[in-house]
């Protein structure tokens, strides 16, 4: 349960990234996105799936993404993403931040004091 | 949300779809999530009631999910509704207010003209300024100018009008209905006929008395032909300077006056000499004068009617304005 929760708070804090990043590749339904991160990331992100649909609404409110209804594969009706101008300099700046995010981590956790 | 989000969203709103097409595209949307993934573990080898339930406990609370989508795609819309009907609501308010307070204060300003139209008109019933002209020896002056000027006192307020109108042929003169019966006024009248020194009568009829205006009667004295010169202070003469009398004095110590707004029926002008020929006064009076130069302001000069009968006036604040 504590590592299910710790992943949540993970994936929140870093989905509009990740989803961002998977439109990269082309517009995708809200399932094949979700099936994208759990194959992508070795099944690491395994949360409850219903999360991505309010980030999905919120980007797309903000203009990061863009929606249009189409036929699946299995040809039931799906509503696609797919990436906007403005969403993709927001990916510029989120991969920038975690980025840097990560470095400063990184250099904390490799710290090792000087000897001698 | 902050006011500059606010602002973004309302401008970004556009033409609103239903917000129950909304909530079935959201259904649908997250639905065929649900679907997918029973599908898939079906494919997996699972019993469809077992991939179903497999497939809900992977997705989560459908319901929670589709109430939070709902929430952002139409939340705003509905707090910005709400907003805009507080907002309506209070302009009507207002709006109602300013009626009411705007009926109210023209009901206020009706009221007061109303109740000084009415002290006016109540005012104006009877109250007839009349009177006579003759000579010393009572014979009718036909033709006379009057010149009246009225002051009545109006709720508090001040009033003063001026009128003319000439005698007829027996040398009578009415004005009706000018004279407040029932409110305190005032009557000034100057007696203008040619050949004749001018004379005005005044009288003051305070509220609450009973006697009206009695008919006025003007005894008018012959008087001659008095030459004014009028001068500059450069000594040339005023040409085109007008003229008009304000007060005479004769040496029996009664006054004569004109009220200046009721003068303009009996102004001359200068001829190119700057002399005109006026009969307002007797020889021995003390007359006071109104000049107008051609390019400047009314003044008050005072002069000395001798025998002589011509009287020369400097316009100290004057100089000529041609050859």
């Amino acid at each position: 349960m504590a590592d299910v929760q710790s992943k949540t708070k993970l994936l929140q804090g870093s989905l509009d990234l990740l989803i961002l990043r998977t439109l990269c590749n082309g517009p995708l339904h809200g399932y094949a996105i979700a099936r994208h991160l759990h194959r992508v990331s070795n099944e690491f992100f395994n949360v409850e799936e219903g999360s991505l649909y309010p980030a999905l609404h919120r980007m797309e409110r903000r203009g990061w993404i863009e929606s249009h209804w189409g036929a699946s594969e299995s040809n039931r009706r799906a509503k696609y993403y797919k990436l906007s101008a403005s969403g993709r300099k927001q990916l510029k700046l989120e991969t920038a931040a975690w980025i840097r995010r990560s470095d400063a981590i990184n250099r904390v956790l490799n710290y090792r004091p000087a000897e001698g | 949300m902050s006011w500059g989000e606010l602002l973004r969203t309302w401008t970004r709103l556009g033409p609103s779809r239903p917000i129950d097409e909304v909530d079935r595209d959201i259904g649908d949307e997250l639905r065929f999530h649900v679907e997918s993934l029973a599908e898939e573990n079906r494919a997996a080898g699972m019993s469809d009631g077992d991939a179903w339930s497999a497939a809900r406990a992977s997705f989560g609370s459908l319901n929670a999910y589709a109430r939070a989508c709902r929430r952002i795609n139409v939340g705003d819309r509905i707090m910005l509704q709400r907003f805009s009907a507080v907002l309506i609501v209070a302009m009507v308010l207002l709006g109602g207010y300013l009626v009411v307070e705007v009926r109210a204060l023209r009901r206020q300003h009706d009221a007061a003209l109303q109740s000084a139209s009415r002290t006016e008109s109540s005012s104006r019933v009877c109250g007839d300024v009349t009177g006579r002209v003759a000579d010393t020896g009572g014979v009718p002056l036909a033709g006379t100018q009057l010149l009246v000027v009225v002051k009545t006192w109006p709720n508090g307020a001040y009033r003063q009008r001026a009128y003319a109108t000439r005698s007829d042929a027996e040398g009578r003169f009415r004005l009706p209905g000018l004279l407040p019966v029932d409110d305190q006024h005032a009557v000034h009248i100057a007696a203008f006929c040619d050949g004749y020194a001018f004379q005005s009568h005044y009288q003051l009829t305070r509220r609450g008395a009973e006697e009206r205006v009695a008919p006025i009667t003007f005894r008018l004295q012959k008087a001659p032909a008095i030459t004014l010169q009028f001068n500059g202070s450069d000594g040339r003469p005023l040409a085109g300077a007008r003229v008009a009398p304000f007060r005479r004095s004769p040496p029996t110590g009664e006054k004569h006056l004109v009220y200046f707004q009721a003068c303009q029926p009996v102004q001359v002008v200068c001829d190119e000499q700057g002399r005109t020929d006026v009969d307002w006064f007797r020889v021995g009076d003390s007359a006071e004068l109104y000049v107008q130069p051609l390019d400047g302001d009314w003044e008050r000069h005072t002069a000395e009617i001798s025998h002589e009968r011509e009287v020369v006036i400097v316009v100290t604040h004057a100089s000529s304005t041609g050859g």
